[in-house]
């Protein structure tokens, strides 16, 4: 399979900064770089407590982990307690990604609801979002009289 | 017959067996008292271990007032994915209200803009070279 390309959204990359480490930027940034090759690496997400994020998968990370590594268990489990989580979805579709989103990276708890109120918000932003530009911020648009 | 009889031969039985039966069995969200709990934790545990998540749990205290809530580790574990998946949207609002492009960058540029040097970042370890 050829790589998949990687979109890292403003969202995503205002979590990257906010991480508290700069190992933990490292380690996010190098599980992104996996995906490339190994798309449905992460666990399919689903829908709860209002959280629609089912076209989505999660990664599992934290400071010690050594993604690029071969023999580094690619799926980490919650019961190892990584703290932070980076949420993203594959486009066109599921069954054949060429293109890798990155919605959202934080730690999964957090004082305003974790990573996955933060991706859910955006997930949803990003599927009201038009195909088209709106005409009224194109250059020379002028309002009909 | 008397009612005594009846008393005696239907009754006795019924509440003896009762009795027998409610002794062994764990109640969910019964309150048990701290002497309850010390006899009955490997029954508890025993429990626990056969049903897994599926676990009732099980709440307990000093003069039966709830104190402490006892539930599988399993259960546990499933209550805090559910945590992790609780809407709390009011910060990520306030950050994103109009302000957000949602326009991305690749991993390459995300990495530059980090500081980080993406040949060295993204570099596999010498042992793992394809």
């Amino acid at each position: 399979m050829d790589r998949a390309a990687i979109d890292i959204t403003d969202g995503a990359m205002d979590d990257l900064r906010a991480l508290p480490s700069q190992q933990l930027q490292r380690v996010a940034l190098q599980w992104v770089r996996r995906l490339e090759r190994a798309p449905k690496l992460g666990p399919e997400l689903v829908w709860r407590w209002g959280q629609d994020l089912r076209d989505c998968r999660k990664i599992y990370f934290d400071e010690g982990d050594t993604p690029l590594e071969s023999d580094f268990v690619g799926a980490r489990r919650s019961e190892e307690r990584a703290r932070y989580r980076i949420v993203y979805r594959l486009l066109p579709s599921e069954r054949e990604p060429t293109l890798v989103q990155v919605i959202a990276v934080g730690p999964k708890y957090g004082d305003k609801g974790g990573v996955y109120a933060t991706a859910a918000e955006r997930y949803r932003l990003l599927l009201d979002e038009p195909d088209e530009p709106d005409e009224r911020s194109l250059p020379g648009y002028e309002p009909e009289q | 017959m008397a009612l005594m009889d009846v008393y005696a031969i239907v009754y006795t039985p019924w509440y003896a067996c009762k009795m027998a039966r409610d002794k062994t069995r764990i109640h969910p969200h019964q309150i048990l008292g701290t002497r309850e709990l010390r006899a009955q934790l490997p029954q508890i545990l025993r429990g626990f271990r056969d049903a897994g998540a599926d676990a009732e749990l099980l709440v307990g205290g000093a003069n039966r007032h709830p104190e402490v809530v006892l539930l599988s580790y399993k259960s546990y574990l499933g209550l805090m994915d559910e945590l992790d998946n609780l809407s709390i949207q009011a910060l990520y609002a306030e950050r994103v209200e109009g302000q957000e492009t949602l326009a991305g960058r690749t991993l390459e540029d995300a990495a530059t803009e980090l500081g980080f040097d993406p040949d060295e970042l993204f570099a596999k370890p010498a042992a793992a070279q394809d």
